[in-house]
């Protein structure tokens, strides 16, 4: 029996652009110079793709308020309904799907399914901009990639539900959605889950951002929004956004690490330029950072005060670049490029340039825009500086041989909920079972919480808890989490020696010690 | 603290490393340390607070690849 609501084929590149050509108006040589056939081959190629299911004639809701924005109004007759290709590590056929949904014993069983899935595409019926939302499996962990940004989606396939944890992706179609938008729908795709907050349509967000666009220029189609716009869009949702230079790779690696541990995704602003033609100036890009790797092996020290950070320990990050595909690479390989005529650092693309290379175009990082819960008061900054003097004076006494550490401190600093830190506690023992344990679980404490771990050879010494909802000039530590005697009797007596606290009671480092001190 | 089992350090070990930490901090070499590490601890945060400031300009330009 052939059924029209469904086709399988066995996985191939050419049998899935050939397939995506024949849903969809677009032409080979359209299909064929995307980046995202490039990337897509290697990415199923790595997730070991089988098998092609296409759910014919898909309802999807972002295309169809797409639709309702704009294409419904066009000339041409586009279609409203999309097409959608699921992905499977299996190998089955036709026949053994439909003995499945007829509830005949079979080959294939709905665990099988389940098992096997590596997600879906949704192809839109349009001429070149045709991947829309697309839920695929990430790369596996292989202990150091972290993608703490995904979510659960449960598609359901003919009644059969399967899920698949991942952050949804899709590129710009050029007319009601540039790069910003795209980049904005997925970030949002976890801040409304995480923050309780409608998740807009591409259509949705370039209208409300673009209520203060630039008057010489159209609405739609779009040619792109500024940060401004991107910001405006946050509002929108209910969220304060916060904006920070990233040029610096210190800057960029801690915060985009804190936020992202913490949940968020986040937005970066970059500047493309072509290295293989004369560092050509390409414009600016966003996309949205939904994980990293710690694939070095031993954090970098940073400053005068020579701090580590665990984050310092990122070689990678995995970015959806609308342009190329959903948890796209980005490599921290230290090689410059030249912006402007200046020398600065830059990071590896899976764009190519003139030169018909992947590759040869590099990002600058400019900036990085996280989109937060109005209770997320503090930033990262102000946690980041006031672990710095702290690690100082600690290296200090280390290194004069009065704290016995074989190494220094190396930080761990992230957001983080009451619910998460009080569950890690609780579950991984790491307090101990006893009193103490109990102690910091029933401590009232606000809902959203900075913790600073102070490693030593990967194993926690102490860790400093502060206040995410607070002001800056309020109380902000909450309190020490102490796992180690040495360095934590050590701390007591620092803070108590009446001409060490006399020195520091106006920094605001002294909220921290000041705690210590007030111990027994 | 949550260590108490854990710990191998003997309250003697504890005792004589704060007696330690104590005469250091009051010692010309701690206090110069320390100072050192103040100030050495201010440049850098004033640095990055630069480094994290953004142009305003550059809000209004578009992200148009």
């Amino acid at each position: 029996m052939s059924n029209p609501s469904f086709e399988i084929f066995p996985y191939s590149i050419d049998q899935l652009k050939k397939s995506i050509i024949e849903k969809t108006y677009a032409k080979t040589h359209h299909i064929d110079s995307k980046l995202h056939s490039t990337y897509l081959k290697d990415y199923f190629d790595a997730l070991e793709a089988k098998t092609i299911l296409i759910e014919n004639d898909y309802i999807d809701r972002d295309f169809l308020e797409d639709f309702a924005g704009y294409y419904v109004r066009c000339f041409t007759p586009y279609k409203r309904k999309c097409t959608r290709f699921h992905f499977f590590c299996k190998k089955f056929s036709q026949g053994d799907f439909e003995a499945l949904l007829k509830g005949t014993e079979g080959l294939l069983s709905q665990e099988d399914l389940q098992d096997t899935y590596l997600g879906f595409i949704v192809i839109k019926p349009l001429p070149q901009t045709i991947i829309g939302r697309t839920c695929l499996k990430t790369y596996p962990s292989d202990g150091r990639r972290y993608f703490p940004t995904v979510r659960c989606y449960s598609p359901n396939l003919f009644g059969i539900p399967l899920r698949i944890d991942t952050l949804a992706f899709q590129e710009q179609d050029q007319v009601v959605a540039a790069c910003a938008t795209s980049a904005l729908w997925s970030v949002f795709q976890k801040t409304g889950k995480l923050f309780s907050h409608p998740i807009p349509s591409p259509v949705e967000i370039t209208n409300t951002a673009s209520i203060f666009a630039p008057l010489e220029t159209r609405l739609l189609p779009n040619k792109g929004l500024s940060v401004y716009q991107m910001t405006h869009a946050i509002r929108s949702v209910k969220l304060e956004p916060f904006l920070v230079k990233a040029q610096n790779e210190h800057i960029l690696k801690s915060t985009l690490y804190a936020y992202l541990n913490g949940q968020i995704p986040l937005l970066m602003g970059i500047d493309l330029v072509d290295t293989s033609n004369n560092n050509k100036y390409w414009g600016k890009h966003a996309v949205a950072i939904t994980g990293y790797s710690l694939g070095k092996n031993s954090a970098m020290q940073y400053g005068s005060t020579g701090i580590l950070l665990k984050a310092s320990r990122i070689d990678k990050i995995y970015v959806h670049d609308d342009q190329v595909g959903p948890f796209a690479r980005m490599v921290f390989d230290n090689i410059s490029s030249v912006l402007n005529g200046t020398s600065v650092n830059s990071i590896s693309t899976s764009w190519i340039g003139k030169n018909g290379v992947i590759g040869s175009v590099r990002a600058i990082p400019d900036n990085i825009l996280a989109p937060l819960y109005h209770k997320i008061r503090i930033p990262f900054d102000v946690i980041h500086d006031a672990i710095i003097p702290f690690d100082g004076i600690i290296e200090a006494a280390r290194n004069n041989g009065i704290i016995p550490l074989s190494e220094r401190l190396e930080w761990d600093i992230f957001l983080t909920t009451v619910n998460d830190l009080k569950t890690h506690f609780f579950q991984s023992h790491c307090l101990g079972d006893g009193e103490y344990c109990c102690r910091v679980l029933l401590e009232n404490m606000p809902k959203y919480i900075w913790r600073a771990i102070a490693l030593n050879k990967n194993k926690p010494l102490i860790e400093l808890l502060f206040d995410a909802t607070d002001i800056e000039q309020g109380t902000l530590f909450i309190r020490a989490v102490e796992y180690d005697p040495t360095l934590a009797v050590a701390l007591r007596a620092l803070s108590k020696e009446p001409n060490f606290a006399a020195g520091l009671r106006t920094k605001p480092e002294w909220k921290i010690f000041e705690w210590f001190e007030k111990q027994p | 603290m949550g260590h108490e089992k854990e710990s191998k350090k003997t309250a003697v070990d504890l005792s004589e490393l704060a007696q330690n930490v104590k005469e250091w901090v009051v010692s010309p070499d701690g206090q110069k340390n320390i100072q050192e590490v103040l100030e050495n601890s201010k440049e850098m945060t004033s640095k990055l607070r630069e480094a994290r400031d953004i142009d305003p300009k550059s809000l209004h330009e578009p992200f148009t690849l």
